[in-house]
């Protein structure tokens, strides 16, 4: 896949976990082990209560979408071939908010609330980005 | 409390380039000295009494644009400089800055500054791949194809979902911006449009079509600010700064708002700054909220109180914001009409030239209060308000 010319995330010393369980295909979230804060994207303390003691917790890879928009126009010539491609925020039902694509549907049936649930797309060797398809309701 | 600083400076000088689309050489240094030389001449004053400079930088250059490298291009020596990045806020926020420095007593004349000519330098797709890469959270957010219209169509879709908002109430912004720019001899785009025309222009981020977002352009805008007593000796009336507040959200990273179309700092830089001034939004006579869509438009005549939260929609229909009537918004015709050169510099100017009476044809009758709010800091956690008054 050496050929992927779209933008690679900027991989932050905090973030690598992240993006190593991501090449594992699991989606972890930070969790504050003093007052059970969870927290997305991985940062260096709680921001709750300022606590050192993180740890990593597996999620189940399951939300709805809080909002979406349908991409129409590439923002560089990477995502051309996408086009027409649904970005959304994504509520996790561990209670942390994301950002992703919605794939493996019609973007037009895309809804606000709809669940949906992880897939990881290895868009190289190194990395594995978290992209969700629709779920089943519960 | 910032309160004592009511009324104690003000806006003695503002100057702009022409909005020069079409003509696709303008040179960057151009853009900002043109407008820097026209804002001292409108105060009455000579480049010798400038001893303050805010220089706002473009964040897109690929070359040095430090205060230092246009104090060159101009000549001056002030004893007091700062330099300000803040995505589409710079305006407003260089304003309250320069109110600061002067009451602080660094300098008697700051002069801000701000050019570009991103369409003659970028064009227009080098221009909306050079912000998404600019612009955008590199870690969590460009990956999937985000870049800035995406943001309005979040929360577009966030706010017709929560209170039945439509495209028709997004588009009447358009429309409305439009009629006032078609009065405005500057305006890069005078070519009155209807709501169909809106609806009909090509969909760039579901619900944002290409009308509802802002302009790209080249030009320039600068502003002399001084203290109240000194601004009494300057050529034209004074618009005296009132009320101001900026706050800076927890938003670098968009998908982990808490809200998307209710922003807490949004809320609070409203809040304090008409409480600084005194007055409520009943008393304003003109506002100019940030309009890089027209979606904001509508979410931030909620967040300063102009009406009920969810009732934006309604409140921009029938007239209401355009040309003669009951609050007419960015009678410029915003960065949707007039132009998007310096982000936000043209609406702070226009509220001045409006409080002035200066407008001609557009001039709201009788202004004497103005509110200007802006939106940045990328992308749209900060906000920072103004109330501006001739009294």
């Amino acid at each position: 896949m050496s050929n992927y010319d779209k933008p690679l995330p900027y991989i932050t010393e905090e973030a690598e976990p992240f993006w190593e369980a991501c090449r594992q295909h699991k989606l972890i979230i930070q969790r504050c082990k003093d007052c059970g804060h969870v927290q997305f994207y991985p940062r260096v303390v709680c921001t709750k209560c300022w606590s050192d003691s993180l740890e990593w917790i597996e999620t189940a890879g399951k939300g709805v979408i809080y909002s979406f928009t349908v991409v129409q126009r590439a923002p560089s010539p990477g995502f051309r071939p996408d086009v027409p491609y649904v970005i959304a925020i994504i509520d996790l039902d561990e209670g942390v908010r994301l950002m992703s694509n919605v794939i493996r549907c019609k973007p037009e049936d895309v809804r606000i609330d709809m669940p949906v649930i992880v897939e990881f797309d290895d868009v190289t060797e190194e990395v594995s980005l978290p992209k969700f398809r629709p779920a089943e309701k519960k | 409390m910032v309160t004592n600083l009511k009324g104690k400076t003000a806006i003695v000088g503002v100057g702009e380039t022409d909005i020069v689309p079409k003509k696709l050489n303008n040179s960057y240094w151009h853009m900002s000295v043109e407008a820097a030389k026209k804002a001292v001449a409108d105060a009455g004053l000579t480049a010798k009494d400038i001893d303050g400079l805010i220089f706002v930088r473009s964040t897109r250059t690929q070359f040095l644009d430090f205060p230092s490298v246009f104090l060159e291009h101009i000549g001056l020596q002030p004893s007091w400089t700062d330099s300000v990045v803040v995505g589409g806020m710079p305006a407003n926020s260089t304003v309250y800055k320069a109110a600061l420095a002067v009451e602080a007593g660094l300098a008697k004349y700051v002069l801000i500054v701000r050019g570009d000519n991103m369409i003659s330098r970028l064009k227009r797709n080098g221009m909306v791949e050079n912000i998404a890469e600019g612009v955008i959270e590199p870690q969590w957010e460009l990956p999937f194809g985000m870049f800035p219209p995406a943001w309005f169509g979040f929360i577009a879709h966030r706010h017709m979902h929560n209170y039945g908002t439509t495209s028709e109430q997004l588009a009447a912004v358009a429309v409305a911006e439009r009629k006032h720019a078609s009065l405005h001899p500057n305006a890069q785009m005078r070519q009155p449009i209807t709501i169909q025309d809106v609806l009909n222009s090509k969909m760039i981020a579901d619900p944002i079509h290409l009308l509802d977002m802002a302009l790209v352009s080249d030009g320039g805008g600068a502003m002399v600010v001084t203290s109240a007593e000194r601004a009494k000796d300057c050529k034209k009336p004074p618009v005296y700064l009132l009320g101001f507040s900026e706050v800076c959200g927890r938003l670098g990273t968009v998908a982990i708002c808490d809200s998307l179309d209710d922003i807490e700092s949004h809320r609070l830089a409203a809040e304090r700054a008409f409480q600084m001034a005194e007055v409520t939004p009943a008393d304003i006579d003109v506002a100019f909220p940030y309009d890089a869509s027209t979606i904001v438009v509508i979410t931030a005549l909620e967040t300063m109180g102009f009406c009920k939260k969810g009732e934006g929609g309604a409140f921009v229909e029938g007239g209401r914001i355009e040309p003669g009537g009951q609050l007419p918004v960015n009678t410029h015709g915003g960065l949707l009409s007039y132009a998007h050169y310096t982000m936000t510099q043209s609406s702070t100017i226009e509220a001045v030239r409006q409080l002035r009476g200066e407008c001609g044809e557009r001039q709201a009758k009788g202004a004497k209060l103005a509110v200007v709010q802006h939106e940045g800091g990328s992308p749209i956690a900060a906000n920072c308000v103004l109330i501006l008054g001739r009294n």
